[in-house]
């Protein structure tokens, strides 16, 4: 995109306003959100010094890397004692003071998207553009957020909102903006779409039971404490909680990346370790699909995945080339998965996730980036796959993803560690 | 967060009690680095080495430098009483076996000198904060391209360890290793080198988009005027350096 040249052609952006930037995958809206941000260089307005500030869905490139410590991180950005003030009214508001001392990195995803926001408003810059970002966050933290940008509109700042969940915006404020980016599909892979009459050939259901399950980071305080419940298989479960109550961290005690502190995970009634043999029954695909791509190609991924089990060429939906066709990604082969745009890693990193062939898999916010017909085809796949006796844990925030859901369960963790069923 | 007329600026924690003059930072770290390797005397060296972990502790990063300590010389300390005291029975240029005592003292030498010159040069860069490290730098004469550039480089290794770390994790999660023990974390290097190289080299490029569209590191040097430094802790760093180098190279050159 040509800086702004192209920016201005989109009517209904008005400056010092917030306007909500709508449009399917693939039709540029990320282009347009990098050059926005980055065309505010050289303005110098009443308030700032013409800086942008582009928040990414992949919140974790949006930290500095200069900071030690959250603290740190917003200090480093803060072009005031009053920014820096606000911030941490913010923090305060949402009870998570405690997170000042930590490092940015160790945060959750959702904690990472609030720093990533909160250190780019604190910089009062000319143009913001939070690209999916804040669809990470859970109802509490999304609100909170959503009234600090409002009130951060301040005298010189225009800012840019790019998400899926554009009802979740209204409650901000009336004087927001929504301007729509037309498809352009010769631009990308396109929307998913369900391909008719495909079978699926799922793996031996197993139930899971969690026994008292505790976990604690090294050197940290308990995330999870006494978590027990029964996972059947052939249904959805709705993982949900607060940002940072530990839900990607149950997600990976299950697949077996991490090994809890007390407790017992049974499958089919038989006490298992699966710390021992990771990813065999329970595959888990990460909220963030960086930290979970590592192969130099989108073929080499899925061949990853199938390699994992050992698991032999099946007809149906979790094969490569059905996995390709859903995904549409038959053109991305030779691709390396890391020069894809954010929408594609997460669908990449969805494939090779089922690719496993595992009895359970874990959508960590499946829906990150999607645009709604992709989003639709999602919960499809999902409710074919339980439908087929596959065992489907989902963390996700969406109400309206939880409606295209087939009679899924909800399991809620609280701030207190436990669970809520 | 409406912005005042005259927006009072951000300053950072002052510690300036702990904080010398970057200039005499980095000259008590040369003449300190430069004394041990002039200093033959073990039982100096090793009230050296005791007096920069005591310092470190002090300074904070205790457990990085007990880290080291413990990975490379402990090992490198084993190894090398082996071949010195053990194999070769004797310090270099003299006949094998014929003094072991010598052969012990020289590796002892070596291993304490190593762990001086690594214990001050992480008193004087790793302990500056890394916020504070572009200004400190800035004050040094190092400014511009060549500034993000050396802040850029110091970043780069606790990424890399990060990053090694998640794409063991995401191999575990995928099922393609189950044997965390350390030979097989060995085993895993290999297949480690090119993500994390490829990774590197990507989250390079969006740091330094990162930087440039904030004006990060033009921000943090352009405080540098804020930073207070102490002549006192300036004093208490020079004074100790300069004696111990005036002493090695007296010994030195002396005989």
């Amino acid at each position: 995109m040509n800086s702004l040249q192209d920016s201005h052609q989109l009517k209904g952006i008005v400056p010092r306003n917030v306007t909500v930037v709508r449009g399917p995958n693939f039709s540029g809206r990320t282009d347009f959100l990098r050059a926005f941000a980055a065309a505010a260089a050289g303005h110098s307005g009443n308030n700032n010094n013409g800086l942008g500030a582009y928040v990414p869905a992949e919140v974790y490139n949006s930290l500095s890397g200069l900071a030690v410590t959250v603290k740190e991180e917003i200090e480093l950005h803060a072009q005031s004692v009053a920014c820096l003030a606000s911030a941490q009214h913010l923090f305060s508001e949402l009870g998570i003071d405690h997170l000042y001392g930590r490092s940015p990195f160790t945060l959750s995803g959702g904690e990472q998207a609030l720093l990533a926001v909160t250190s780019a408003l604190a910089l009062q810059p000319r143009h913001l553009a939070v690209d999916c970002a804040l669809e990470q966050l859970d109802t509490d933290f999304r609100t909170a957020t959503l009234n600090y940008i409002e009130s951060a509109r301040h005298a010189d700042a225009t800012i840019l909102i790019a998400d899926n969940r554009l009802a979740e915006y209204r409650m901000a404020s009336s004087a927001w903006l929504a301007v729509d980016m037309s498809p352009a599909p010769e631009r990308g892979a396109g929307s998913l779409t369900f391909p008719s009459g495909m079978a699926t050939s799922i793996p031996k259901p197993v139930k899971i039971t969690l026994d008292g399950l505790s976990f604690k980071y090294p050197g940290g305080a308990d995330v999870l404490r006494n978590v027990s419940t029964d996972l059947e298989p052939g249904n959805i479960y709705l993982l949900s909680g607060k940002n940072g109550t530990g839900k990607s961290t149950l997600a990976k005690l299950l697949c077996g990346v991490l090994r809890p502190t007390k407790g017992k995970i049974v499958f089919d009634n038989r006490e298992t370790e699966p710390w021992k043999a990771p990813g065999q029954t329970v595959a888990y695909h990460f909220q963030n699909p960086d930290l979970q791509l590592f192969a130099m190609s989108v073929d080499e991924e899925l061949q990853l995945g199938l390699q994992a089990t050992k698991t032999a060429a099946q007809p149906g939906i979790l094969t490569k080339d059905s996995l390709l066709a859903l995904f549409a990604l038959r053109g991305l082969l030779e691709e390396h998965p890391l020069d894809l745009p954010f929408v594609l890693r997460k669908r990449v990193a969805m494939a090779a996730t089922l690719a496993m062939h595992c009895s359970w898999v874990i959508l960590d916010e499946p829906t990150l980036g999607q645009d709604q017909a992709s989003i639709r085809t999602i919960a499809e796949v999902i409710n074919l796959l339980a439908g087929n006796g596959l065992g489907v844990v989902i963390i996700n925030h969406s109400d309206e993803f939880r409606s295209l859901l087939a009679k899924p369960k909800t399991l809620r963790l609280s701030g207190a560690g436990g669970l809520v069923q | 967060m409406e912005s005042a007329s005259e927006p009072q600026p951000v300053s950072f924690d002052q510690k300036e009690m702990l904080r010398p003059y970057p200039i005499i930072r980095m000259l008590s770290g040369a003449l300190g680095i430069l004394a041990g390797f002039w200093t033959s005397d073990i039982r100096i060296l090793f009230t050296a080495a005791l007096a920069v972990s005591a310092l470190v502790v002090v300074a904070g990063i205790g457990r990085r430098y007990a880290a080291l300590c413990l990975k490379v010389f402990l090992p490198l300390s084993l190894g090398l009483l082996l071949v010195w005291g053990g194999i070769m029975g004797a310090p270099p240029g003299t006949p094998i076996g014929a003094d072991r005592i010598g052969g012990l003292t020289f590796a002892m030498l070596v291993v304490l000198r190593l762990l001086v010159a690594s214990g001050i040069s992480q008193l004087c860069i790793l302990a500056i904060p890394s916020h504070e490290l572009p200004q400190v730098l800035s004050v040094c004469g190092i400014k511009g391209d060549l500034l993000a550039s050396v802040v850029a480089a110091f970043a780069l290794v606790p990424e890399l360890e990060l990053r090694t770390q998640q794409v063991l994790t995401a191999r575990y999660a995928r099922g393609l290793s189950k044997n965390r023990s350390f030979f097989g974390l060995m085993a895993h290097i290999p297949l480690l080198l090119r993500p994390v190289l490829t990774w590197t080299l990507r989250s390079s490029i969006h740091r330094s988009e990162l930087w440039s569209q904030r004006r990060l590191i033009e921000r943090l040097e352009a405080r540098s005027s804020d930073l207070r430094w102490s002549r006192l802790a300036s004093i208490v760093w020079l004074i100790p350096a300069c004696a111990w180098f005036a002493y090695a190279a007296l010994a030195r050159f002396q005989g």
